[in-house]
């Protein structure tokens, strides 16, 4: 069937959908926010790196950190399509869009596998 | 009571000119005209030249279908004394060619429609002596809503990417044959497969939702296609991770 | 056949209906939630590095324009979880029985389920 791997893409469009419509406004509020603007305390350095070492939160971070990526790269693709793109130029522009996102994940990934 | 309000009408009619124009007519619209009963009275009075569709005038029949001041409604459905004194612009169904002033061709529309085969299909018929096929209130409420459609295209109208992709098989399609694939009698999900699942099927919507606000039945054609979506992933995904195990 | 009049609508579409411009500002919300990303692995690697980088971080994060611009950012990724919110509902009609369960209860859901995620998230990051 033509078009078989479409079901794939939008999956990946879905779960970075939900997970960053879950989890990331609680993030932004504590860290970018309340914490810089002094309404509540930043953690130290020592608390936050205890949290950010922890196994269990690196996996959570790269799960954080990557599907989102690949839910705007759809999203940008698809805004592209509205816009207008479609033949000669689509299939580049979706390899830079989704191997972006691909390569920040993969970065991610390294990040929180090696960096102590 | 009656208001008159001014109507600018689109005219197009290809043995005269390559270009379209607009016809202004004054009316004066009881207050319970709609803009049809306001488009008849015109050809029969004052412009007899004026050519558009129309049969039940009640909101069944899906055949007065037109955008007005740029929105895709049912000329039978809409009323004149919300436009008044106007200018209100009535323009053919948009995103459609046009025949000749207001009719618009839906050949796409038609040949879309047969792709999706609008039946119930059967691996196997149940012969008469067997009765009829059961099927609880909860089964029905699964496909009812999208029984609803009249096919009076508005959701084609409203949707920017049928406008500009025209293969893409387009809200209310894609809504019928939901349809079908949600009804528990039909085993027909297979052949609809391309159609709805293909590269212009659901995949080739952005959700922009137009379509559902238009839709006079209430169709919902956007959320049908949203659960399309989900549930052609879900049998993609069993697909591709047990690929003898399942249909 | 005679000729038919063709109309289709410009590439830049997105501005000229009210409704479909609302739909662009729902899409574009995307590149934010992308930024957070981002920012919030470099934060990581800022903590990874050591106390002056992570120190050094907080400071930028301090400075007026920074804050300033993480409040659009905010705005932008609250804008994107509360239409994904009434999107999501639409993929699923979850049905009990004989009754469709109602629109509103599943976007209902959503929300209750966001603010336990939310509200867990706080008193770990806190």
């Amino acid at each position: 069937m033509k078009g078989r791997y479409k079901a794939f893409w939008w999956s990946l469009f879905a779960i970075g959908g939900m997970v960053s419509a879950m989890l990331y406004p609680a993030h932004m509020l504590v860290t970018m926010l309340l914490g810089p603007a002094g309404v509540v305390e930043m953690p130290t350095w020592e608390q936050a790196h205890a949290l950010f070492s922890h196994p269990l939160f690196r996996i959570y971070l790269v799960v954080l950190i990557a599907l989102p990526l690949f839910h705007a790269a759809h999203r940008v693709m698809a805004a592209f399509m509205d816009f207008g793109l479609r033949g000669p130029f689509r299939n580049p522009t979706a390899m830079i869009l989704y191997g972006a996102a691909t390569a920040v994940a993969a970065f991610t990934i390294f990040t929180m596998v090696r960096m102590m | 009571m009656s208001v008159r309000v001014a109507f600018e009408v689109f005219r197009y009619r290809p043995e005269e000119s390559e270009e379209p124009t607009f016809s202004t007519y004054e009316v004066d619209c009881p207050d319970d005209w709609v803009l049809l009963d306001a488009l008849n009275h015109i050809k029969d009075e004052i412009d007899g030249t004026l050519s558009f569709r129309w049969s039940c005038r009640m909101g069944v029949c899906g055949s007065c279908g037109m955008n007005v001041n740029g929105e895709p409604v049912l000329t039978c459905a809409t009323y004149c004394k919300d436009f008044a004194p106007g200018p209100v612009r009535i323009e053919p169904l948009a995103h459609f060619p046009v025949i000749r002033d207001l009719v618009i061709d839906a050949t796409d529309f038609m040949e879309k429609l047969e792709s999706i085969k609008p039946w119930i299909i059967r691996d196997e018929e149940k012969p008469l002596e067997e009765g009829e096929y059961l099927q609880s209130p909860g089964e029905l409420l699964d496909y009812k809503q999208y029984t609803l459609c009249i096919n009076c295209m508005l959701c084609y109208a409203a949707c920017p990417i049928y406008s500009r992709h025209i293969v893409f098989t387009g809200p209310a399609i894609l809504a019928l044959g939901q349809r079908y694939n949600l009804d528990s009698r039909d085993e027909g999900a297979d052949q609809r497969r391309d159609v709805i699942a293909g590269p212009e099927g659901v995949w080739e919507c952005t959700f922009v939702g137009d379509c559902s606000r238009v839709c006079p039945k209430h169709v919902d054609p956007a959320g049908a296609i949203q659960q399309g979506k989900a549930q052609y992933l879900a049998w993609w995904a069993k697909k591709a991770l047990l690929p003898k195990g399942s249909k | 056949m005679t000729k038919r009049y063709e109309r289709q609508i410009p590439g830049w579409w997105v501005f000229t209906k009210k409704t479909w411009f609302v739909f662009f500002l729902r899409e574009i919300t995307c590149i934010f939630v992308a930024l957070f990303a981002i920012f919030y692995l470099r934060f990581a690697r800022a903590i990874y590095a050591g106390p002056e980088a992570y120190a050094d971080y907080v400071e930028k994060m301090r400075e007026p324009w920074a804050i300033a611009l993480h409040c659009l950012f905010f705005v932008a990724v609250l804008w994107h979880t509360i239409t994904w919110f009434v999107a999501a509902p639409k993929a699923m009609r979850p049905r009990i029985g004989n009754k469709l369960v109602p629109p509103r209860a599943v976007i209902a859901g959503h929300y209750a389920g966001w603010l336990v995620v939310s509200a867990g998230l706080m008193w770990i990051l806190l």
